[in-house]
């Protein structure tokens, strides 16, 4: 019934308002047509999306996700690693443990509760904090999670957690002052972390020479040097000879990286690099090796040293004197200042002069460390500067100076630039400063020294070292203090073809009852250096070789040395 | 009427399942873009407690204490002059036994095996991983070895 009803109320509609009703029709068809083709657009666009492009991204999804992970806003500061790989500096995620005083409701049960949680956090520093009119106050750096669930545990609305960058060095003060320090930061203060600042902090990780297991015999034996002496500081590296690579490199005392800016000045104060000092006796490499070169001189040439040798109102004497003619050996292995002074004099200032200038030993240089000390010659030199100069008095320079200069004369002849970044290939020879003749005849010398010398005590067993020991006495307001001395020794080995340089001094050792008294390089230097020697040999597996006069390279030049007893 | 009702419903059923259809596509993708920001997340942390264990690993292997431990728990020193040698030929020979022992006669009887008590060693101070060794302070933990402390 209501069909039919609706069937004629339809045709009376088309009948009567038959126009409307088709504009109508129209209007609908129209709407429904755009829509329908809104729809078929978006489904077609769904297929290709999906379907489409659905197959190409496959690939691009699995490297997508390699990479994809958090490109950090801010690169975190690189890591600083030793030539094997041994993690020296890194940077860790940290969290810090805020507090926004208005949020919170119970400020001294909160207070108390911190510091219960914080052993070493004052519950009144913590109070102090809460009374600030800021909203966002630091109350810990660097919570433990044990630490953190403790501190939510509170349910405490107004603490919260934020996870901050800092630095941490797993080897503690062993490195202490290659790798220096960054504040709070990351802004290296000290070392590497100075040094190359920049490109740690674009997130770049630092491989170094250094060999962590060598740093820790290097830094063990010089620590050792300096308490049995009471020196007031000390000093060792481990460089080698061919590339100029340091190995190890410590300077003491030293501080804790984590507390640096609290630490002394003293502490901070870097011997190898900072420290300008004159060295004594050890120049007596330089400026032997600077005769042999200008003068090629036989070794069997003889010097009187039996009288001092005075110059104007000067006298030179000799520590021990042996109060004879000197061959060039002799003098050298007993450490003569007279004999060395008078081969100081035929060189002359000029030459000698240019030749410490070749050997790099008078100018600062840019160092991977920052704390670069500056070298001085005597303004204005005199006569007598050059016959002390000769014997390392008057001319100060620094220990990497003196060792880099020795690693020189002791390869065979080529300048050597000390790097601490571990090199990537074999760098190019430096200039020659002195012939391969010249060089040979110096380790010969300097085994002379050890093998017979001075230097006796630095020997040990299977490696043949050679050296030169250094006493210097340290000049205080421009006079000599023959109490306070300068003890050094620089030994390289395997003599015959060196590889290592070792060289350790020491600021200011008292004799004392083992030494008998004695506060010489011998006694004091000479001993440490071949017990690095050993544990380097142990560490490197360097395998000993056949002690004896067939393996000494020393053993030619005996007919210069005479037998006579002091 | 009959045939307009079919093509409607067909028309309306088509709707409704394109619209379920499409719902269930956009909850997948909402769901994957969830678990792969919760699995970066997770990456992200993990890549963190590698580096603190890296971090950890080094501090534990620093020679220093290393060879404190050494010391004192393997009894090892460094080695001594002449300890090591460059090859087989420099180690000595073992000595011939004396000539008098090998024409020894043989003894009567093997005396008789005595039962031996060993007494348990108890160890000074068992070496354990230090309790908060998982992200406690290292310039603490350093601190208390420089102190001589336990590891």
């Amino acid at each position: 019934m209501i069909f039919a009803q609706a069937r004629r109320n339809a045709i009376k509609l088309i009948g009567e308002k038959s126009s409307s009703f088709d504009l109508a029709r129209g209007r609908m068809v129209f709407l429904s047509g755009a829509f329908a083709l809104a729809y078929v657009l978006l489904a077609g666009r769904a297929v290709d999306l999906a379907v489409i492009q659905g197959h190409e991204a496959q690939p691009v999804e699995a490297a997508e996700a390699e990479q994809a992970p958090v490109v950090p806003f801010a690169a975190a500061r690189g890591g600083i690693y030793d030539r094997n790989g041994v993690m020296l500096a890194t940077t860790l995620k940290m969290a810090s443990l805020y507090a926004d005083p208005h949020l919170i409701s119970d400020t001294d049960g909160t207070a108390k509760a911190l510091a219960k949680i914080f052993p070493g956090l004052p519950e009144k520093d913590v109070l102090k904090k809460f009374q600030s009119e800021k909203r966002f106050i630091r109350i810990r750096r660097d919570v433990s999670p044990e630490q953190q669930d403790a501190v939510m545990l509170l349910g405490e609305p107004g603490l919260t957690f934020q996870r901050e960058d800092r630095r941490v060095y797993p080897q503690g003060a062993m490195t202490a002052h290659v790798i220096g320090y960054a504040d709070i930061d990351g802004k290296g203060l000290a070392g590497i972390e100075r040094g190359f600042d920049k490109i740690l902090r674009e997130g770049k990780d630092i491989k170094l020479s250094i060999d962590i297991r060598l740093q820790h015999a290097l830094r063990r034996e010089t620590m050792k040097a300096m308490k049995d002496f009471h020196a007031t500081g000390a000093a060792g590296l481990i460089m080698d000879v061919n590339n100029g690579e340091i190995l190890a490199g410590a300077s003491l005392p030293d501080f804790d990286p984590y507390a640096a800016g609290d630490a002394e000045k003293d502490r901070m104060f870097n011997r190898l690099t900072l420290g300008s000092y004159e060295f004594g006796s050890i120049f007596k490499i330089f400026s032997t090796a600077a005769y042999l070169e200008i003068f090629d001189a036989p070794l069997s040439r003889t010097f009187d040293a039996s009288k001092p040798l005075t110059a104007g109102k000067f006298t030179i004497n000799d520590y021990h004197a042996e109060n004879r003619v000197l061959t060039i050996p002799e003098i050298f292995m007993h450490s003569s200042n007279i004999g060395t002074a008078m081969m100081g004099q035929a060189i002359g200032e000029m030459r000698l002069k240019k030749f410490y200038q070749d050997l790099g030993l008078t100018v600062s240089f840019a160092f991977d460390v920052p704390e670069m000390g500056r070298p001085s010659l005597p303004e204005p030199w005199r006569e007598v500067n050059t016959l002390t100069a000769s014997y390392g008095h008057g001319v100060t320079t620094t220990a990497l100076h003196v060792a880099a200069a020795a690693a020189t004369i002791a390869n065979g002849g080529t300048r050597v630039t000390p790097t601490l970044r571990l090199l990537e290939k074999e760098p190019a020879k430096g200039d020659r400063v002195v012939s391969e003749k010249t060089s040979h005849r110096m380790r010969q010398l300097m085994r002379l020294v050890v093998a017979d010398g001075t230097g006796s005590k630095a020997d040990a067993p299977g490696y043949n070292v050679a050296g030169k020991t250094g006493t210097a006495e340290k000049n205080l307001n421009g006079r000599y203090d023959s109490k306070r001395l300068l003890s050094s020794f620089v030994g390289v080995f395997p003599a015959n073809a060196p590889r290592y340089l070792v060289f350790i001094m020491v600021d200011e050792p008292k004799p004392n009852k083992e030494s008998f008294g004695y506060a010489t390089a011998g006694w004091v230097a000479a001993p440490a250096v071949a017990r690095v020697v050993n544990s380097m040999a142990a560490v490197l597996g360097i395998p000993p070789e056949k002690s004896g006069a067939g393996n000494d390279i020393s053993a030619s030049l005996r007919q210069f040395v005479s037998a006579e007893a002091r | 009427m009959k045939k307009i009702r079919l093509r409607t419903l067909a028309v309306l059923g088509g709707a409704c399942l394109t619209g379920a259809l499409l719902l269930h596509a956009s909850q997948n993708v909402q769901q994957t873009e969830d678990k792969l920001g919760a699995l970066r997340a997770s990456i992200e942390r993990e890549r963190e407690a590698i580096a603190v264990l890296n971090a950890e690993w080094a501090y534990l292997n620093n020679p220093a204490r290393i060879e404190k431990l050494a010391k004192e728990y393997l009894d090892l020193v460094p080695p001594a002059t002449g300890a090591i040698v460059s090859g087989a030929q420099e180690i000595p020979a073992t000595p011939e036994p004396a000539a008098e022992e090998i024409m020894a006669p043989p003894q009567e009887s093997a005396p008789a095996p005595q039962p031996v008590a060993f007494k348990l060693a108890k160890p000074s101070s068992p070496v354990s991983p230090a309790a908060n060794s998982s992200g406690g302070d290292f310039s603490d933990l350093l601190r208390r070895l420089e102190r001589g402390g336990a590891p």
